[in-house]
């Protein structure tokens, strides 16, 4: 905790000196990459929001959070010019993302992308602004691929591993059943989940996933797919999906009364719990996690002004990942004191350790993913995520 | 902007080389083929395989590709050679779907490599002869090289008796029956040829994108080649070119537009969308044989229009 510390103080200094004070012309221009159509279309527009929500306060200027209860004042604006974020649809596909990218830093010159949500884009998208020298942070990619990309590479929420093993281990404890079925989305991002909390289930207790399904996006009818996941009699699920899948997988499940006896237990919850709100009776009982946002300080920092902003509660989780990813990049190019790719990776690794996110510690580790991840549990319960005990606490 | 300039015109070689597939099996031989991306796909991984995976030269690699496309081309066109054009679009949907779902399943090398994740670091071909800067103007060359070679291959094909029996064949199959010519062999050939031709274009674009999975190969694609080919104008090679460079130009010019647009992102994101779909419709009511129609030639004395 004394290193962060120091560290602290150098960038508040460095702040403080630094060139905030010239009235520069023009703007400094940075990328997003989101999914505003498409599947991935309801995150991506909440993507979308929360970037805008942390540009709006850096350009007005604002007293940004650090850990041990301090505040900096920042801003108005990025190195005394107003940010600017140009905002490009991926169709949810990554050839159309691979378009925008290229766009982005060829056309647009930015330093800086920020994006995608989805990890089978942002595995693409990667290597190219990686290649070229641009820095890129995702923001709700999860694949355990994506931490082999290389320096220019960042991401603010925790990787697959992680969540995997945290779902896996929850779920033992809760239910106590050691037999399980996985259903997961046939992307780098489902099956990353499969592989890692299939294996902390075999190899810390001993379980077995009896039955591993990947399915796939988009399909009218997954019938087949639930048949196959209750073979080999499973006491519980795991269970992965995004909006659209999930509400079809649900009401099918629920025609056909498939449920493992001991039920489902999720990742992301709010990757659907929108979608199955019309019918919530489909959905009763599902447990699960969300990443770091809930609490006092999620509350009072984010979900408010949000409410304020759109008049509506925040869509997903993923707007909150997405708002602190544009501090940390607006934070970094103000203490690189430049718009300069190679000077902001540098800053990236120092201002994460200062940065408190609204959704949790946002340190980066030496591949630029995060060290941690922070979990709350729910359950799914009259059409609403209700806080759930961990298990033993 | 030069970079994405050369980049567009990259990507629209890439799609011109799979419009003129598509255009010598539909537009000179009338085979309603909806998978035409398995083409694409399997010249993208074949290549994809034997260069990164099994260390040969990326000539070999882009042989390869169009060879693995051409034996696949004859393997769907055999059994359904003699079926009329509607069941030709139904097989080839599905053979393009079982493709995309092999690759989509089957790990190439441990469980990150292949199947969902992809296949990243996909070695550019002669990367080292060039610095950063040139190397895509090289690529750039590389590509319009084939583009030129597909094209001269395509309209030497079509001035054949060769041609003349694919053109003859897409009137209906009485008439080619009648003098003597087996269809069903010729639509395995043109099946095959067109495949070969896609497999080069999946090559050059997995090794100059450098990443593939098999989320870029989804039955959309393939109606973007159709796009092209019916908006540039069936039968007509150049057209098929025309209709490529116009369907590409419309979808990144619209990227650039909205920048300039002081409406929300989210709005204009699906403006975009639509504006897209208004301009195909648009083309399809009121230029039917698209940019370029099709020259046919004319035999014995022209009879008077009928109005």
């Amino acid at each position: 905790m004394q290193t962060w510390r120091i560290r602290l103080t150098g960038i508040l200094l460095l702040l403080a000196l630094g060139p905030t004070v010239q009235a520069a012309q023009g703007e400094v221009v940075i990328g997003l990459l989101t999914p505003l159509t498409g599947t991935n279309a309801v995150q991506g527009t909440d993507i979308q929001r929360g970037v805008a929500l942390a540009v709006e306060r850096i350009n007005a200027g604002y007293a940004v959070p650090l850990k041990g209860n301090l505040r900096l004042p920042f801003g108005p604006g990025v190195l005394g010019k107003p940010l600017r974020v140009l905002v490009e649809d991926t169709e949810s596909r990554p050839a159309s993302a691979m378009d925008a990218v290229r766009k982005l830093v060829n056309v647009d010159k930015v330093p800086l992308v920020l994006g995608e949500y989805a990890s089978g884009i942002s595995l693409p998208t990667g290597q190219f602004t990686n290649a070229q020298g641009v820095v890129q942070i995702a923001i709700a990619s999860t694949s355990p691929a994506l931490r082999d990309i290389g320096p220019f590479f960042f991401d603010v929420m925790g990787l697959d591993d992680v969540a995997g093993r945290a779902l896996a281990r929850f779920a033992v404890k809760d239910s106590g059943a050691r037999r399980f079925t996985s259903i997961v989305p046939n992307n780098p991002f489902g099956v990353g989940i499969e592989l890692h909390a299939c294996k902390t289930l075999e190899e810390e207790f001993g379980g077995q996933c009896v039955a591993k399904v990947r399915y796939e996006l988009e399909k009218p009818d997954y019938r087949a797919e639930l048949q196959a996941a209750f073979q080999g009699n499973p006491e519980a699920g795991f269970y992965t999906a995004y909006g659209t899948e999930a509400r079809l997988l649900f009401k099918q499940a629920y025609e056909l009364g498939l449920k493992p006896p001991k039920g489902w237990y999720a990742d992301y919850l709010t990757m659907w719990s929108n979608e199955v709100a019309q019918t919530p009776e489909i959905a009763e009982g599902v447990k699960g996690f969300e990443v770091g946002v809930s609490g006092d300080f999620y509350e009072a920092e984010y979900a408010q002004a949000y409410r304020a902003k759109y008049g509506e509660a925040p869509l997903t989780s993923f707007g909150a990942y997405a708002y602190d990813a544009t501090w940390l990049a607006a934070l970094a190019i103000q203490l690189a004191g430049k718009p300069d790719p190679q000077a902001i990776r540098a800053a990236l690794h120092v201002v994460d350790d200062a940065y408190l996110g609204v959704t949790g510690d946002k340190t980066f580790d030496a591949d630029g993913m995060q060290v941690t991840e922070t979990y709350q549990w729910f359950i799914y319960t009259g059409g609403k995520l209700k806080p759930y005990p961990y298990p033993g606490e | 902007m030069s970079e994405f300039l050369v980049y567009l015109a990259t990507m629209s070689g890439i799609y011109g080389i799979l419009s003129l597939s598509l255009n010598l099996q539909y537009g000179l031989t009338g085979l309603a083929n909806f998978g035409h991306v398995a083409f694409f796909m399997l010249g993208a991984y074949t290549s994809t395989i034997l260069v990164l995976l099994a260390q040969l030269p990326f000539p070999l690699g882009l042989l390869g590709g169009a060879l693995a496309a051409a034996l696949f081309g004859g393997l769907i066109a055999l059994p359904t050679a003699n079926l009329q054009q509607d069941y030709w679009a139904i097989t080839t949907l599905a053979a393009a779907e079982i493709v995309r779902l092999v690759f989509l399943n089957q790990p190439l090398k441990g469980p990150y490599v292949g199947a969902s994740f992809g296949v990243g670091g996909i070695p550019q071909p002669w990367r080292q002869a060039f610095s950063a800067a040139t190397y895509p103007y090289f690529y750039l060359a590389l590509v319009l090289a084939c583009l030129l070679a597909t094209y001269a291959v395509v309209s030497w094909l079509a001035r054949m008796p060769f041609g003349r029996t694919l053109r003859a064949i897409r009137e209906g199959d009485a008439v080619p029956l009648a003098l003597g010519k087996n269809v069903g062999r010729f639509r395995v050939k043109v099946m095959m040829l067109g495949g070969a031709l896609g497999g080069v274009a999946g090559s050059l674009f997995a090794h100059y994108n450098a990443f593939i999975d098999p989320y870029y190969f989804l039955p959309l694609e393939t109606f973007l080649v159709w796009a092209m080919v019916l908006l540039g104008g069936c039968g007509n090679h150049l057209g098929a070119l025309l209709g490529t460079v116009t369907v590409l130009a419309f979808y990144h010019s619209t990227r650039f537009l909205k920048d300039y647009l002081p409406l929300p992102s989210q709005t204009l994101a699906s403006l975009r969308m639509v504006v897209i779909g208004v301009l195909i419709i648009l083309v399809v009511l009121f230029l039917p044989q698209g940019l370029l129609p099709e020259r046919k030639r004319r035999y014995g004395p022209r009879r008077p229009a009928r109005s």
